[in-house]
């Protein structure tokens, strides 16, 4: 179980979080929302370990956190397949990324790659890693609509019994399905 | 790269040096005294006959031996210092003005006092790693420095043994600032590593012959050794460039 307990938060000076406790679920969507610099990244880097708390405390366990990230974090000279490979071996990795719609683009190195298709080889690496949650920062800049929605629900599907945290500015993604939200 | 491209690389190649000979051609019939400049075909004469002896080749692999031992150790401190003031606020501040105090000492200071110090044969290989040190410190040190954290911390999250993040992500990430490194360091290791061999004589040197030629005033034998070096100082930037771009391509 993932729990915040009296978290606060100084970052470069600025107070970015003030003494906030959370309990997150064992399953289900929990989406993150709020305005810009109201600390939302903040609290999902937290979780993943990337940034400790200036005051109280953050306890995850020992989970394994599948992350898409909001910038896509690709190795520039791993092609697509070797970098979603780098989390899992070859042939789950060929897998996932013919499930994003990039089975033609295996042997591409990101520069190659549009900005929506490093996206999705970003969603596939974390299909790849098999967490015991997802955590999706802003994950779906970059995608249109439909595509975005194609993932998603393939996500859902994939992540049905576990948790998927969304960090998001378009909480209007996850309309007509069951989310907790937690406003910031 | 397609058989016409090479063929036309290296006509343009012999095109150049076909320029610059008749250049020094030029330059030695107007001069027309050889021991300032001699003529190409008499450095090319001298050549023949001196690479006919076994002396020559024995001057050419003790230097050889002594700078590449004085570069490697230069390239392995460089590298190991740029670790530690990477991850040292406290060992960059203390070292990082010395190695740039390093940087700006005439080779010449050096080798004179390192003849308190150390064995003549000693003096060149130390030369060359007090001058190619510093060059992989600076060149390592920006390339952990620019080194994308957002890498790193993607390992971290998908837990990555470290091997492979050493592997996959910084050694490619670094690659290029240590093979720049290198090929800077390579070229400075043999300039300074002669210059050092021609003022602490070493029992074998080219630069002991070098300073001999100088002496005797044999200009077509100084000619001679300073194209052994820099056919050997080319050479050896171009087999680093080929490791490097094999590497790229493993990797």
């Amino acid at each position: 179980m993932i729990e915040l307990k009296n978290v606060s938060l100084v970052f470069d000076g600025r107070q970015v979080l003030t003494d906030l406790s959370l309990v997150l679920p064992e399953k289900g969507i929990l989406l993150i929302t709020g305005p810009s610099g109201c600390g939302k990244t903040s609290v999902a880097r937290m979780i993943l370990g990337l940034l400790s708390p200036t005051e109280g405390e953050v306890s995850v366990g020992d989970l394994k956190i599948a992350a898409v990230f909001q910038e896509d974090r690709l190795v520039p000279t791993l092609t697509a397949l070797e970098n979603v490979a780098l989390v899992s071996d070859t042939k789950e990795a060929e897998k996932r990324l013919s499930q994003v719609g990039l089975g033609d683009a295996l042997e591409l190195l990101p520069e190659e790659l549009s900005g929506g298709m490093k996206r999705r080889v970003a969603i596939a690496r974390a299909l790849a890693f098999s967490g015991d949650l997802l955590l999706l920062d802003e994950a779906f800049t970059g995608l249109d609509e439909e595509l975005a929605e194609k993932i998603l629900k393939e996500l859902c599907e994939e992540f049905k019994d576990r948790l998927i945290i969304a960090v998001t500015h378009r909480p209007e993604l996850f309309s007509g399905r069951e989310y907790t939200e937690i406003k910031m | 790269m397609k058989a016409s491209t090479i063929s036309l690389k290296i006509l343009k190649g012999i095109g150049i040096f076909s320029f610059w000979i008749g250049v020094w051609y030029l330059a030695s019939t107007l001069i027309n005294k050889e021991i300032f400049l001699p003529f190409p075909h008499t450095v090319a004469l001298r050549f023949l006959e001196l690479s006919g002896t076994a002396g020559f080749w024995t001057t050419v692999a003790a230097s050889l031996a002594r700078i590449l031992r004085g570069f490697i150790y230069g390239v392995v401190f460089g590298s190991g210092i740029a670790l530690l003031t990477h991850y040292s606020s406290l060992a960059g501040g203390l070292i990082s003005p010395f190695i740039r105090m390093v940087r700006a000492v005439p080779v010449a200071s050096f080798t004179l006092l390192l003849f308190l110090w150390l064995d003549n044969d000693m003096i060149p290989v130390f030369i060359a790693l007090l001058m190619v040190a510093p060059i992989m410190w600076e060149n390592l040190s920006a390339g952990l420095g620019a080194m994308d954290k957002g890498l790193l911390e993607m390992a971290k999250v998908y837990r990555i043994p470290r091997g492979k993040t050493l592997k996959k992500i910084i050694f490619p990430s670094l690659s290029p600032y240590f093979c720049s490194g290198m090929l800077t360091g390579l070229g400075l290791a043999w300039k300074s590593g002669i210059a050092a061999e021609v003022i602490s004589y070493p029992s074998v040197a080219i630069g002991k012959a070098l300073g001999e030629a100088k002496t005797y005033l044999e200009t077509a034998d100084v000619f001679v050794w300073t194209v052994v070096v820099i056919a050997l100082s080319l050479a050896f930037e171009g087999l680093i460039r080929l490791l490097f771009r094999k590497r790229r391509k493993k990797v």
